[in-house]
């Protein structure tokens, strides 16, 4: 499982995340919508769970897009090892 | 259509956060700051709203007369509470605006501590039998037949209403000598002897049958 939780979040690209955010997203208000509509039984439970369940994983996708986007501008912010300035020459004696 | 204002607050929220991901769905704009943040009101803020606001009106429609009605086994108590010349307990208190089209829940609805998750998990049980008990398949008339309630109706629920302790209560000679009796629900105000079924047709079917069902099943 974990390895498989491994491979999906290696495989996982920050436009894809967020697609995939945005798709979940639009699911769930959807069905939490029709609930309205027809305020019966299975409309409103599905609603509340399914519905429900689809928006905490919209946004879980795009917490973890914005937390790769973070580490990935955070990797190509920091200094590399060839530009780094030379070591400045001691006064000391 | 949706009617209370807490539905439409939840629509008006579920469309503008609809707007939002459609945008970035079509344009596919790069994942800056400003898009981060837009990404953030469209996945999180508008659906978080829209997503109390529902589940506050369905809360609210699951304790409505017509959501109760909605099932085809409780067809004949729906309409004998609509029928203005019903007499029964069920319609007389229907048409008492302070009921009205919430009869059904404040009648049958738990008043303790935990009553209101209580009610709602009976529900869920009602939802359980009708799609895998069997109350789907049965007729309206077998289900008005077969179908009791789970458990005696609890006196407390009249006497949210009907306080034991005025002086026009006690008058009632019935009342008082049976006082112990009533609060420990050994005797139904809601009984034939007292004031009367709240559902009297489901209760003529039920002594049509030749015999009590061995196991009766419950609502």
């Amino acid at each position: 499982m974990t390895k498989l939780l491994k491979r999906l979040l290696a495989a996982a690209t920050i436009p894809a995340l967020t697609r995939a955010a945005c798709v979940f997203a639009l699911v769930g208000l959807v069905l939490m919508s029709y609930s309205l509509f027809d305020p019966r039984a299975i409309p409103v439970i599905v609603a509340m769970s399914v519905g429900h369940a689809f928006g905490f994983a919209a946004f879980g996708c795009y917490v973890l897009a914005v937390v790769l986007d973070v580490r990935r501008l955070g990797a190509e912010s920091a200094p590399r090892a060839d530009s780094a300035p030379p070591p400045r020459a001691s006064s000391e004696r | 259509m949706p009617h209370s204002w807490l539905a439409i607050v939840s629509l008006v929220a579920a469309a503008a956060a609809a707007a939002i991901l459609l945008r970035f769905l079509v344009r596919r704009p790069a994942l800056d700051l400003p898009n981060k943040l837009w990404l953030f009101i469209g996945i999180g803020a508008l659906p978080t709203l829209s997503a109390v606001t529902s589940t506050v009106s369905g809360m609210e429609a699951t304790t409505q007369r017509e959501f109760c009605g909605s099932c085809h086994v409780m067809t004949g108590h729906f309409e004998d509470s609509e029928n203005p010349l019903s007499q029964s307990l069920a319609a007389r208190h229907s048409r008492n605006p302070f009921f009205g089209e919430r009869a059904c829940y404040v009648c049958h609805a738990d008043y303790g501590m935990y009553g209101y998750p209580v009610t709602k998990a009976g529900g869920m049980r009602h939802v359980y039998l009708y799609y895998f008990g069997g109350y789907r398949q049965m007729s309206r008339a077998q289900a008005e037949r077969e179908i009791h309630l789970v458990k005696q109706y609890n006196n407390l629920n009249c006497r949210q209403c009907h306080t034991t302790r005025a002086a026009d209560w006690r008058r009632i000679p019935d009342h008082e000598s049976m006082r112990r009796e009533i609060d420990s629900n050994q005797v139904s105000c809601a009984s034939a002897g007292c004031h009367g079924f709240a559902h009297p047709f489901s209760k003529f079917a039920q002594a049509a049958l030749p015999s009590a069902p061995a196991h009766p099943k419950s609502e």
